[in-house]
């Protein structure tokens, strides 16, 4: 056997050795370990906490936190990113959930509501914000979305809303629990020269003999972002920093990389509109307040806007006034930052509102 | 059901994807490891695969457009085969035009007719699937015939021979082109599991990936950094930018014939070499022996000689005789002959305007210039300082057409050659400067790997090769010769959705 001209392969053994534990063991992505699980347990026993790489799949998140918190939740606020920093004390709530995520559109929020349907986890429910963003009425913002895996895989809950608001018969369904994938057997990854070089620099800026993938903040000292048991997000240091020079920076950066002038040129759709109101629609029926919370942009991306070629947000909020004066909704703030007298210091970058700041401009608490 | 099926387009796979090297290694088990009589049907299922995850279409278009070329290649050169005198030559000629049409049509009509007219929709019919590396095995199959129909070998009776040849799947996507009398025997050949097809293959293929990977995607950044902004960049700019595409174009046409030669030898097969050190030529007519060799090879013996040959040229050829003297004329009818050529090189590249003239007519002006030159001002070849600037002139030239291919349409080409002319040590005036796209490591790198592949490229000239050069090593240096390479892949290789630029003729 050890004379065959084959064996002179096994010294390379060990690279293939080496791609795949640095794969498995840094696993920036969580693909291989997640942390979704213990993140959602620690924010349900009232602890804010972190996940090590900043990779989470937040709708996971959302979604495993549903199926763990108790039934007696009352308030929700809903929507994209632009809602994540709203807090119980914005709302004056005790028992209040923020179920916003990244890129949110109609779809998550079925999927969260069907969830908690399903697992009748929504017969305390009496308040509802919802923050409608341009992924809630804009198709074209959807091919900036990374996490279409996840929405497939909460897809059923979606679609069992979306016939529960179209009054179709879904007495039959049954709650199933969602498969995320993930583990071992995921082979693209396992493999990867590109997740070998993400994971060898995420390495590189961590302790790596005692690799945490996620954790509790104790104290101040934690610098990056991080979830509080409420649902809302704390932003890391980097970005707590950013001052209106970056602001300024980013808006003209963000619309140059992302092209999303073009994206505002286009009007509201008809489908995700009609949507959007059987929602609301059924919510009201259900005795739920309906509040709509519009998320100014910041005053460096608004000067970019003309309005004539870039209708999207005008006409989207004079569509949310119509829909708030015809179901007599209270509707708070608007995307015109000039009319809510928000500056770019208030923001973090060109959509955020900085945490903290939100009270200052938009009266969240309920009005009886 | 059926319809589930043929309407089927399974993800897309490239030469850089994991699911390449999983598919290398399954098709290769059953390759070797199946009855010997199944081994080329194995290769041709195996290529079929291949072709529809790499081409990204649908099944029933697929199926269509191979059994279309595959038919025609096997049916018309049974036919031409049996047939003699002036049937042989009409089946020839509607055999060679009905392929040539089929490629014109799928490829470039609709490219030309929206150069020429602004209402597109109207032939948005004509807007074939775009069917990558169908320009190749076309070729393939019209040397095929004209092999057949000029008796160099008989047509061969077996369909699954001919279907391998033409798709068979290393040289699928972007070749080479290759000759049936190249690859007759080893299809139909049984190819035993040797060490040293596979040693040798993977050692080929992480050369293309060390080249691929870690060099050019690099020198890519600054192209496209400069040339997507060229407004606001100098001509001196430009210039290293353009200097950057040839280094980045070398390096990623010859890193993917690497890949492929190299997952030809793991099944046993050996293709033709496509690139011989071409930067180390000493005139641009040296250039164009050693880039892209059977491209221009093949173009060479299936068009330039049969039309130099042809009656039109000779009638042609006596009249210039007669009215310009025998070397004159002899030359114009030569000229001619070339033009032909280069019209159609650059028609196969796509048909859009900028790439017909940087692939077509620049290179025909460039070597018809050089022909003419009186022979006083040539250098001396012999002296070594000569022959550094000579190569570097090649290069310079070459970059001539390469501006054209960079700036992506004829007016930016203009535009750009402006810049270089009027403004070539003017102000920059980027948003961000060009040293924000590239680290100190990407630098080190792309310095490093362009002296490796120099080097590399030094040693063939002198008819030997790195692989020769590595191999009389003491194992030691050898095993860390190989690793260095793949670590540096591991490390640095940039690895991203971007495909191999002669993927797109």
């Amino acid at each position: 056997m050890f004379k065959s001209k084959w064996i002179r392969f096994l010294p390379f053994l060990p690279l293939i050795v080496l791609l795949l534990a640095v794969n498995i063991y840094g696993d920036a992505g969580n693909i291989f370990h997640s942390p979704v699980d213990v993140t959602a347990e620690a924010l349900l026993a009232g602890y804010p906490a972190y996940v090590a790489s900043g990779n989470l799949s937040e709708r996971e998140l959302r979604y495993r936190y549903i199926c763990r918190m108790s039934g007696d939740v009352e308030c929700l606020i809903m929507g994209a990113s632009t809602v994540m920093c709203v807090t119980s004390e914005d709302v004056g709530e005790e028992k209040f959930v923020n179920l916003g995520n990244s890129n949110g559109r109609l779809e998550d929020i079925l999927a969260y509501l069907g969830t908690m349907k399903l697992l009748a986890k929504d017969k305390h429910i009496r308040r509802i914000i919802l923050g409608p963003s341009e992924y809630w009425f804009n198709k074209k913002m959807f091919d900036r979305d990374y996490d279409e895996k996840t929405r497939q895989v909460l897809k059923p809950y979606t679609d069992y809303m979306f016939d529960t608001i179209n009054g179709k018969d879904t007495a039959d369904r049954k709650f199933y629990p969602a498969d995320f994938g993930g583990g071992i057997y995921e082979f693209n990854p396992l493999f990867s020269i590109s997740y070998f070089q993400a994971n060898v620099n995420y390495l590189a800026d961590t302790d790596m003999l005692n690799l945490q993938r996620s954790g509790i903040v104790r104290d101040n000292k934690y610098e990056g972002y991080y979830y509080m048991p409420d649902g809302s997000w704390v932003y890391g240091k980097t970005v707590i920093l950013q001052n209106e020079n970056d602001v300024i920076l980013i808006a003209g950066k963000h619309v140059l990389d992302t092209n999303l002038l073009d994206r505002y040129t286009e009007h509201i759709d008809p489908d995700l509109r009609r949507n959007f109101e059987k929602l609301v629609q059924y919510l009201i029926a259900h005795e739920i307040t309906v509040e709509i919370y519009l998320i100014p942009l910041a005053p460096a991306l608004w000067d970019r806007l003309d309005t004539k070629k870039h209708p999207f947000f005008p006409e989207l909020e004079e569509y949310l006034i119509r829909i708030a004066e015809k179901y007599s909704l209270r509707i708070i703030g608007s995307y015109n930052p000039y009319k809510v007298g928000i500056t770019n210091a208030d923001f973090y970058d060109a959509r955020h509102v900085r945490r903290g700041h939100i009270s200052r401009y938009f009266d969240l608490k309920a009005k009886n | 059901m059926i319809q589930d099926i043929l309407y089927w387009s399974p993800c897309f796979m490239t030469l850089t994807d994991q699911l390449f090297f999983f598919f290398l290694i399954v098709s290769g088990f059953l390759y070797y490891f199946a009855p010997k009589n199944f081994q080329k049907h194995i290769l041709l299922a195996a290529s079929f695969f291949f072709y529809l995850t790499a081409a990204g279409i649908k099944l029933y278009k697929l199926i269509f457009v191979l059994v279309f070329i595959t038919g025609i290649t096997y049916a018309g050169s049974i036919f031409i085969d049996k047939s003699r005198g002036k049937n042989r030559t009409v089946l020839t000629w509607v055999c060679v035009t009905v392929l040539v049409l089929a490629l014109f049509l799928m490829k470039s009509a609709y490219n030309i007719l929206a150069q020429i007219f602004e209402d597109t929709e109207k032939f948005g019919f004509m807007k074939f699937f775009p069917l990558i590396g169908l320009s190749y095995y076309t070729l393939s199959a019209i040397g095929y015939i004209l092999d057949v129909s000029w008796g160099i070998y008989p047509a061969d009776k077996n369909p699954v021979n001919i279907a391998l040849y033409v798709i068979f799947f290393p040289q699928l996507v972007s070749g080479p082109v290759t000759r049936y009398s190249q690859m007759r025997e080893q299809i139909s050949a049984y190819h035993p599991l040797e060490y040293e097809n596979i040693a040798y293959g993977l050692r080929r293929m992480l050369w293309g990936y060390f080249k691929k990977l870690v060099i050019s995607e690099r020198f890519a950044v600054i192209v496209s950094a400069v040339y997507s902004d060229y407004g606001n960049y100098n001509g001196a700019y430009i210039v290293f930018a353009t200097l950057c595409y040839a280094v980045q174009l070398y390096t990623d046409f010859s890193g993917c014939m690497d890949i492929i030669m190299g997952a030809a030898n793991l099944f046993g097969y050996s293709l033709p070499e496509n690139f011989d050190a071409p930067f180390f030529s000493l005139s641009l007519k040296e250039f164009w022996r050693r880039w892209h060799i059977t491209l221009g090879t093949w173009f060479k013996d299936y068009v330039m000689y049969p039309v130099q040959m042809s009656k039109i040229m000779n009638v042609l050829g006596k009249k210039c005789v007669k009215s310009f003297g025998k070397k004159r004329g002899k030359k114009i009818q030569f000229y001619v002959s070339m033009f032909v050529l280069w019209v159609l090189i650059g028609l196969w590249h796509g048909g859009t305007a900028h790439y017909f003239i940087a692939s077509g007519m620049i290179p025909f002006l460039l070597l018809t210039l050089s022909d003419i030159m009186p022979s006083w001002i040539s250098l001396n070849y012999d002296n070594i300082f000569c022959r550094v600037l000579c190569r570097f002139r090649t290069v310079l030239l070459m970059c001539v057409s390469f501006v054209f291919i960079c700036a992506e349409s004829v007016g930016n080409a203009l535009g750009v050659y402006g810049r270089i002319l009027m403004n070539f040590a003017a102000p920059v005036t980027a948003q961000l400067p060009l040293s924000s796209y590239v680290t100190s490591t990407d630098i080190a790198l792309m310095t490093s790997g362009l002296l490796i592949v120099l080097y590399a490229d030094y040693l063939k000239d002198r008819k030997t090769s790195v692989t020769a050069l590595i191999d009389r090593q003491r194992p030691f240096i050898q095993y860390c010769a190989i690793y260095a390479e793949v670590l540096a892949i591991m490390f640095f290789g940039m690895v991203g959705n971007s495909s191999f630029i002669y993927f797109q003729f």
